[in-house]
């Protein structure tokens, strides 16, 4: 028996020996110099991002790419999960360790401000014209109210309507156009809902990104551009929140219970309801979903009585983490996976490129996978759609703002009886975000 | 007397009936999760989304396990697992029944605040301790290895399994250790020969649970891994999802049902001892 235990002790120590070898990274120390040319950069840098299927595969790719174009530069890549990814991220860079390169997006607002080094130097001193190189849109965020350029775009995604033709044919009703308006959506929403029950059949869906739509859909906005105010009081963004409580009254869209009764995509996919906000990042998705049971098509977002197309858009880029020891090779990378054409055509195939010669010969090309749907909206979709206003610092007001539309949809309050309630809360929200910043 | 024993046999059959009736529709409510991921995983993308669900799938496919098992370096995933799983749980069945042996067998000035503390511990919520553990790890140049996840079950093996095989040794007469003493062992081997084959159920049942735990522990790998090479299994099904939450569902289905097998399979052959560990620790509720 000791001899059986003394040989399973040595067993443990030996695997755990073998099982925690590992690889620590180190970055290269490389003071930075302007006058060095691209291709005499060298040196080691860690890339920190994430995501998953072909979207992080296409960003390895791109990463290849760079690796290509710069071989003197060692790159160690750390992909992971989204999910969760901010708790990580947050510990490595207290730490130190979140390498040179880090995927960012506008939607942080300020979050993580002072660990990122500001390009504008680098940007003027490459002489890069950013509007002639990007595709229209796809910056917006990136340049905090101060003017520091805290992260370049890689990709983008912003939403159409996914409509169900069978549905609409059914009802009789015409197909949308993009010229439709909010009120005209909320038409049509209800006339192409049907039957009772469990057989109801819904005109849009319960999706999240409505939400985020809503206090856009009549004009208003629920805050000001340096988000020091709460514009919740304004009747324009009280009428948006308004016009989804009143769909849900009309049993135009479900009610909580049937909301929380199977996912959003499942239910347009089954044909349980006429519409859906597809983002450009679910797009492939939803087709392979959707497969041969209907015949769909898409439309932009409905107007604002301005005549804008209200839509939302997510974005995603590099920042350059300010502790790095070698920003040129850190500003190269970044450079080549936000305006490089190859890159740009390999981001093409799951979401729409920054670089403005990518997206304009090979994205628009291209179609939904599966189907014959053009992918032309969505790159004139993203040239007013506003970037997603409730993440970064926004998001404890953001909280605030999901409850009013909670008690607008789901409790089926008055949007101004909501917007009374949370008004000075959520500025007392945005009063503490700018104190903690001072 | 017949008439008694007939009506006692029939109010028996109905209450038997009545509880196999609500037990095999609780068992119904929860094996249809189950049930979902085994028919999603064998289907193809537009039929996981049929209504009414069809449990039975039309187009019949393997592609799913096929593809998704080559998706991403599953084999590699697996292996990173069950080293984790199986060292830490050595780790903590064998610290956890050590400090338990210390707290339910020795006297001291301060073993009831020392137990009260490790208990402390269960309340202080994970997060609190991420960023500093984090720290730590950096600065002793394990991240990126498995060490953070295999070591510290070697040092305590945890406050609720501290708890429940301290609850457990206190069930055992002392008599046995002082007859132990008698025949002259010592405090280990009275550990070690007596009281550890006494508590083998306890032992199962915290060796079950911490199995569960790191198979499935997906934020420690998350936030100590870095490399594709060290990634754990749970960890790589999150890479089916993009960072919208949208996912390939079938092939994520496919891949979990091979990846919950090893466990199932775990459960079924310990269940008894399971059963039995956490029914004589008073912990059923």
């Amino acid at each position: 028996m000791r001899r059986f235990l003394a040989m399973l002790l040595v067993g443990i120590l030996i695997m755990t020996l073998v099982a925690c070898g590992g690889n620590n990274t180190q970055t290269n120390g490389q003071p930075a110099d302007p006058d060095k040319k691209g291709q005499e950069i060298s040196g080691e840098i860690t890339v920190f991002g994430w995501g998953g299927g072909e979207e992080l595969q296409s960003r390895k790719e791109a990463t290849k790419i760079f690796k290509k174009l710069y071989p003197g530069v060692k790159v160690n890549e750390i992909w992971l999960p989204a999910d969760n990814i901010d708790v990580k991220l947050d510990a490595a860079l207290a730490a130190g360790n979140a390498g040179d390169v880090i995927m960012m997006s506008p939607d942080w607002k300020g979050l993580r401000s002072k660990w990122f080094e500001d390009l504008n130097p680098y940007i003027e001193r490459d002489n890069l014209d950013l509007e002639a190189l990007l595709t229209q849109g796809v910056d917006g965020g990136y340049v905090d109210s101060d003017g520091k350029r805290e992260g370049m775009p890689t990709t983008a995604s912003d939403f159409m309507i996914a409509y169900n033709k069978e549905i609409f044919d059914k009802a009789g009703v015409p197909y949308p156009t993009n010229e439709w308006t909010w009120d005209e959506f909320a038409e049509v929403s209800k006339q192409v809902s049907s039957g009772e029950g469990a057989n109801r059949v819904y005109g849009i869906v319960s999706h999240w990104i409505l939400q985020s739509l809503a206090p856009f859909v009549y004009g208003g906005a629920p805050y000001n551009e340096d988000w020091t105010k709460q514009t919740l009081d304004d009747p324009n963004t009280i009428k948006g929140y308004q016009l989804f409580g009143d769909l849900v009254k009309a049993g135009a869209m479900p009610d909580d219970a049937a909301a929380k009764s199977m996912p959003m995509d499942q239910m347009f996919a089954a044909g349980k309801a006429a519409m859906y906000p597809m983002g450009l990042f679910e797009a492939s998705t939803i087709a392979k979903n959707v497969g041969n049971n209907f015949e769909w098509g898409i439309v932009m977002p409905p107007k604002d009585p301005s005549g804008k197309t209200v839509n939302i858009k997510f974005q995603t880029g590099f920042a350059m983490n300010k502790a790095s020891k070698n920003k040129e090779a850190a500003w190269a990378y970044i450079k080549t996976v936000s305006l490089n054409k190859e890159v740009g055509d390999l981001y093409s195939k799951v979401n729409l490129p920054a670089a403005k010669e990518a997206a304009e010969s090979t994205f628009v090309n291209m179609k939904i996978e599966n189907t014959d749907i053009s992918m032309v909206d969505f790159v004139t979709g993203l040239q007013d759609a506003i970037t997603f206003p409730w993440g970064g610092a926004i998001s404890k007001a953001g909280d605030l703002y999901a409850q009013m539309w909670q008690q607008v949809t789901i409790q089926g309050k008055s949007a101004e009886d909501a917007a009374k309630e949370y008004a000075s809360q959520i500025q007392s929200a945005f009063d503490s975000i700018h104190q903690n910043r001072k | 007397m017949d008439t008694y024993y007939k009506s006692k046999r029939t109010g028996d059959l109905i209450r038997y009936s009545l509880s196999y009736v609500v037990l095999i529709i609780c068992a119904g409510i929860f094996i249809f999760p189950f049930l979902w991921m085994l028919s999603t995983a064998f289907k193809i993308p537009s039929e996981a989304y049929t209504l009414p669900p069809k449990l039975f799938p039309k187009t019949f496919t393997l592609d799913n396990f096929i593809e998704g098992w080559k998706y991403a370096d599953f084999t590699r995933y697996t292996l990173n697992t069950l080293t984790v799983t199986l060292l830490a749980t050595l780790g903590t069945v064998l610290s956890a029944s050590f400090v338990a042996y210390g707290f339910a067998r020795f006297k001291s000035r301060y073993n009831n605040l020392l137990f009260t503390a490790v208990l402390a511990t269960l309340m202080l919520p994970s997060q609190v301790t991420l960023v500093p553990t984090y720290l730590l790890f950096t600065k002793m140049g394990w991240l990126d290895t498995l060490k953070p996840l295999i070591v510290p079950s070697f040092f305590g093996g945890g406050a609720f399994n501290i708890f429940l095989l301290r609850q457990f040794f206190r069930s055992i007469p002392k008599d046995l250790d002082e007859a132990a003493y008698i025949d002259g062992a010592n405090a280990f081997q009275i550990y070690y020969k007596i009281l550890l084959p006494a508590i083998k159920p306890a032992l199962i049942t915290v060796a079950l649970m911490s199995i569960t735990f790191h198979w499935n522990d997906y934020m420690s790998p998350l936030i100590y891994l870095n490399s594709d090479q060290n990634f754990t299994l749970a960890i790589g099904l999150q890479f089916f999802q993009n960072s919208f939450g949208s996912s390939q569902i079938q092939m994520l289905m496919a891949v979990s049902l091979i990846t919950v097998i090893p466990v199932l399979i775990l459960f079924f052959v310990g269940q008894r001892h399971f059963v039995q560990g956490i029914t004589m620790t008073g912990i059923k509720g």
